[in-house]
Formats: C-alpha cells, structure tokens, sequence
C-alpha cells in the first residue's frame, strides 16, 4: 500500500474528501446530507491518509484523541437543545437566527446545525478511533 | 431547491409552499423552567459521561466531578417526583412537536420513583467506585461508562414513547457491555459475551415488537397507544402477539425463568461494583417495562391469557430462582438466583394484577434496588478482604470482619423479607392481595419463597462468618480455578483506547478502607428504615399503582387538552 504514487495522492485526496463533507454538512438540513454522512466522508479522508503515511501522522495531523473529539461532538449535539430554554420551548426546538452580511447576503444559523456540527465530530471521532486501531494492528 | 427559497422556508412565516402550515402541529404553549427538570436526570449523566471522556488525563478529577454531578442528579430527580406527587403527571415533548408527532418525555409516580432510585443508585456505585476502581479501568472510561448507564436506564423510565423506550435500551446496554469488559479477563469475557448474546436478542425481540405495533396502529406514543388499543377486544389475536413478544424481551432482560440463565453466567464475572450497578437497576428496567407496556399502553389486556402467562412464569421464578440459590457456591451468583427470586415476586404482582398487588410490585422493586445494590457491593467487600468467592471457603469471619457480618445480617435477611426490614411488607401486602383473589398457589409460592429465603440467607451466614475457620481464617489461599480458566491465556481485549491496558491487579486481601464501608452502610440503613418507617413508601406505591391502573391522568399529561 505504501507506494510513491499513494504516498503523494492521499495527502491532497484526504483533504479533498474532508472539504467535501464539509459541504455534505452544510447542506444536509433540507437536501441529502448532514452530520452523519458527512462525518463518514470526513473518516474516511484520515482513515485513506492513515494507510499511507502510518497511523501516528494522522494522530499527529488531528492533535486531539479520536474518542474526544467523538465526546465533544456528543456534547455539542446535547447542549444544542438547551437554548430552547431561555425561551421557554421544550429541549430541541429548532431556533433560527438569519444575520445579514450586507448585500443581500443571508445567514442561517441554527441549532439544528449546531446538533449537526456536532453529530458529525462524532462519527468522525468514532469512525477514526476504529480505523486507526484496525490499522494499527495490520502494521 | 435554491438556498433563497430554503431560507424563506425555514422563516416559517405563513404558509408552506405545499398550503401546509406548520405551526398545526406546534405547541404554542410556553414551557416553564421547572418543566425542564424532566431532562435533567438524563441530560446531565449523558454530558458528564462524554465531558469524562474528553478529561481522560485526569482520572482522579473526573471521578469527583462524576460524583458531583450524579448528586445532582439525584437532587433533580427528587424535586421531580415530589413535582408528580403534587400536582399529578407532568409531560414534555421534545421539539416543541404536538404529541405524538414529537416524542414526550412523561414523569409518573412510578417513573419519577424509580428514576429517583437509578440516580440514587449511580450515586452509590460512583462513591464506592472512588475507592475500588484502579486509574487503568478509570482512565479505559469506567466513570463515562457508569453515567452513560444511568443516563439510558433514566432515559427507559421517564420516556413516553415506546420506540424511544427501546433507544434508552440501548443505550444502556452499551454502556453495560463497555462495564462488563473492563479488565478483559478470560472469565470477564466467558461471562460478557453470555451476556451481550442474550440481551442483544432481547432487544431484537422488543424491537420486533414495537414494528408490529406500529405497523397496526400508526403510532408509537404511549398515551396514544393507550387510546387507541383500548378499542380492541382483550383477546385481540394481533395483541396477544404484539403483547407475548413484549412480555418475552422484557422478561430475559428481568431474568424471568425460563430466560434467566445469562444472569448467574454473566452476574459475577465483572468487577463487584459493575455486578452490583447491574443487579439493582438493569432487571427493574426490565420489570418497569412490562409494567408500563401491559398497564398504559395495552390497558385492555387486563383481561387476556396473558396474564395468566405472566402467573405461571413469576410463579415458576420464584421457585427456581430460590432451588438455585440453595445449590450456589459462588456468593455472587448465589445473589444473582436471589435476585430472580425477587424478580419472580415483582412479576407476580403484575400477574395478580390489582391495585393492592401492583403497589406491592412496586414496594418490591424499591427494596430490591436497594438490597441488591448493598449485597453485591458487601460481595465486594468480602472478596477485597479475603480474596475468596467460594461459600465452601469463606470462614470464620464473624471474629475478623464484624462489620460485614452485621451488614451481611441486614442486608440479606432484608431481602429475604424478615420483620422488621424492607422485604418483608411488599410480600405481606402481595399475599393479602393473592389472598382478596383467591389466588391460592401464589400465596403458597410466596410462603415458600419467604421460607427458603431465610434458609438461603441463613444458610450463606452461617458457612461464611459463624463456622469456625476452615482454612486458615483471614488469611487468602489461592483457590483452584475453574478449569477453563487454567487453559492458555488469551489477548486482552481491546480497551477503548488503542493504549494498552495494565493487567488488573489482584484484590490484595487485607483491611477494607472505611470509605467503601459508607455505601454499603447507607444501603443497610435505608432497608431498616423502611422496613421499620414503611408507610410513605406505601402510600407512594399505591398512588403510583392507581395511575397505572388508570391511564387517564397519564394521558392528559401528554395531551393535555387538545386531544
């Protein structure tokens, strides 16, 4: 697995995928897409850069441990539910906040996409940590 | 669809462009702060549980913060029940959806009882699991995992949704195998994977279930389904299926004979406290399920065959579990036949099915969380101080260990319903029941399970602390381990991180810590008090029994006026 060609390609291929499911992931409140999915391609792109150049260069490019980054996302996508709160509707409701940029330019920002950042670090978290280990074995 | 156009949907100002408006299926009914207590016991476990995962580094700290928070828990989930007993169920629905659109969290007598005991529980375990648990099995997620636990059995008593029932499940569950590893063991491993096999077809059974039920009526809401399956006849071909696979799933995760063998194969293999968490909180939810399943949400099937399969069963439980328990002589799988036995009780109630009977079933399981949780911890505490498991071995520790005898004294007799402990008024109001129903062969069973649980009980003391020394005393002597024990040994399993793990050390006999003393001595406590003091817990049981007799105000909870 470890030829130049590989070596050379999966850097540029595994960011590729990450930007991709980054657009997954902001597309998928209305369109097919989301956190899930997203969080999938984005494991996938580290799992590709893992086979190439060793595991420890992915543990090394992500900084943080796979599983806490997982945890944070767990904990985004439960504290995504708590600004209902403050407006006296029940745990998860959907608020929404359009800033405008100027020049008829609109934001959506939501919680929804809140708990969709945050179910998507972690697929990405979860499906790393099981990559990576698997990896670690065959080498 | 362009973005302008998602962005003017998602205003959701006047109409749909489909002349849908979705404001129909909105709640316009502002939500008051304490209606957000109903989240709190299974919010905070949930993000203590993945806050401990990101601390990893700091062990020590995430065990008290854990023990922080679980306290907390316990003060939300108190506030909550006397929030019930006030004024009545109360309801949330997520989403600011209508029921049954959305799924309603619903807080009863019954379901803010026993979620005030799993936090009380929690608690409990994570103080004594300060002093018991290494850094190795803390750092491979014990106290993420202890919260996650208590996070889904919480989640499993206050949901109002059937489906979302069998999410809570499995979230428990996981953590509980995640629990049931730790160590990797070849026995831990023997006894998790009984374990994992078992209650993984169990929940396939109830997820089965739950399909057929909403593939006939359309709906998964519990208040809903309460409403809409009163319709049918008691002997409705449909919901005898529907409701013998309920009763099936839900009584292999209550160890109900004859789908209790997992139990006493998986129960004593994992660390104390991991078999003492189980013992008191994972069959209950099993228990609390069929309770609720064949009380609100199948309220006419008070009249069908089922019951009198539920009869037979418990019937069947209490006798075997106790003949188990007599032939044990591993302490711990000797509790875990006890437990069925109790198990086999709480079953009967439903099977007897009066509010006299119910309230019994629900004394019954308050004690046994309680009792169960204190004997398996006091198990621990035995095996720290000698090192031993086996009743043939255990000796003479009524000179080296007082304390434990006199706790051992409480805590089983409690569970074999002495006078004046916990144990013994659940039984007595079950025997008046069975008695008012002319339900002779129950009230046999009982007097049965009473006398063989005092020799059980009695049996287990005698061997363990009033015989003279067998061997030398206090003093550890490897025992001969089970032979498949002694074959080569295998990998570890992979802990959740891909650092290895330091094989667990061995419990070094020796002096017991004052600190793990303290949970085991509030458990002893509360089972004398409330057998001595019995009377709120009583009235507690019987109003939690007339709202399940009684779906109506549950429904209204969920409802609440609209229909």
């Amino acid at each position: 697995m470890g030829t130049l060609i590989f070596r050379t390609f999966a850097p540029g291929l595994a960011a590729l995928m990450v930007m991709f499911s980054i657009f997954v992931l902001l597309r998928g409140h209305n369109e097919p897409g989301g956190g899930f999915i997203g969080g999938l391609i984005a494991a996938s792109g580290f799992a590709i850069y893992g086979i190439a150049n060793g595991v420890e260069n992915v543990r090394r490019a992500l900084y943080f441990r796979p599983l806490a980054i997982s945890a944070a996302g767990v904990l985004l996508a439960a504290l995504s539910g708590i600004p209902a709160l403050l407006q006296g509707k029940p745990f998860l409701t959907g608020l929404w906040w359009f800033p405008e940029l100027g020049g008829d330019v609109k934001l959506a920002l939501s919680t929804p996409l809140v708990f969709d950042i945050g179910v998507w670090l972690g697929v990405v978290g979860a499906v790393i940590a099981i990559a990576l280990a698997l990896e670690e074995r065959e080498g | 669809m362009r973005s302008e156009d998602l962005i003017q949907l998602a205003a959701a100002k006047g109409p749909l462009p489909e002349g849908i408006d979705r404001a129909d299926a909105m709640t316009q009914t502002p939500v008051g702060l304490s209606d957000w207590l109903i989240i709190m016991p299974v919010i905070l476990p949930l993000l203590m549980g993945v806050i401990g995962i990101m601390m990893r580094a700091y062990p020590r700290w995430t065990s008290r913060l854990t023990v922080a928070v679980l306290a907390g828990v316990v003060l939300a989930s108190a506030a909550l029940l006397s929030r019930v007993i006030a004024e009545g169920p109360i309801a949330m629905t997520m989403g600011q959806w209508l029921p049954p659109f959305g799924i309603s969290l619903v807080v009863d007598p019954l379901g803010g009882l026993l979620t005030l005991l799993g936090s009380i529980t929690g608690l409990i375990v994570a103080v004594y699991a300060l002093s018991d648990v290494d850094f190795a099995a803390r750092r491979a997620g014990f106290y993420s995992m202890l919260c996650w636990l208590i996070a889904g059995v919480n989640g499993a008593f206050l949901t109002g949704d059937i489906f979302n029932l069998y999410v809570w499940f499995e979230v428990f569950v996981i953590a509980s195998f995640g629990l049931i590893v730790l160590g990797g063991e070849r026995l831990q491993l023997d006894g998790a994977v009984k374990y994992c096999v078992l209650n993984l077809i169990a929940t396939t059974l109830f997820l089965i279930a739950v399909a057929l039920l909403y593939g006939t009526l359309g709906t998964l809401n519990m208040a809903d389904l309460s409403g809409k399956l009163a319709a049918y006849p008691p002997d409705d071909p449909q919901m005898l299926t529907i409701g013998l696979l309920f009763f099936v799933g839900f009584g292999m995760k209550a160890a109900a004979v004859p789908l209790h063998i997992w139990l006493p194969a998986s129960y004593h293999t994992p660390k104390p406290v991991v078999s003492a968490l189980f013992a008191a909180l994972l069959t209950k939810v099993g228990i609390y399920a069929v309770l609720r399943t064949y009380t609100i949400v199948m309220p006419a099937s008070n009249e069908s065959v089922l019951f009198e399969v539920i009869y037979v069963v418990a019937i069947a439980t209490i006798v075997l579990g106790l003949l188990g328990a007599l032939a044990e002589s591993n302490l711990r799988r000797m509790l875990g036949f006890l437990l069925i036995s109790g198990v086999g009780v709480m079953l009967l109630g439903l099977g007897v099915d009066t509010r006299l009977s119910l309230a019994a079933t629900i004394f019954y399981t308050v004690h046994s969380v309680i009792v169960m949780a204190g004997l398996y911890l006091l198990a621990g505490l035995m095996e720290r101080r000698t090192g031993l498991t086996s009743l043939h071995r255990l000796s003479g520790m009524y000179t080296g260990a007082p304390v434990l005898a006199v706790l051992f004294f409480v805590l089983g007799f409690a569970a074999a319903g002495l006078p004046p402990l916990s144990g013994f008024w659940p039984k007595v109001l079950l025997i008046e029941a069975s008695l008012n129903e002319q339900q002779y062969v129950a009230v046999a069973a009982l007097i049965v399970n009473g006398l063989f649980s005092m020799m059980v009980v009695g049996r287990a003391w005698a061997l363990m602390f009033w015989r003279p020394v067998v061997t030398a005393g206090i003093i550890p002597q490897a025992e001969t381990p089970h032979p498949r024990e002694q074959a080569a040994p295998v990998p570890k399993a992979a802990a959740l991180s891909a650092a290895p793990t330091p094989p667990k050390a061995e419990p070094t006999p020796g002096h017991n810590p004052p600190a793990l003393l303290v949970p085991v001595v509030v458990t002893a406590a509360a089972a004398l008090i409330i057998g001595v003091w019995p009377t709120p817990l009583l009235d507690l049981s019987d109003i939690a029994a007339g709202d399940l007799l009684d779906p109506s105000a549950y429904v209204q909870a969920v409802f609440g006026s609209a229909p």
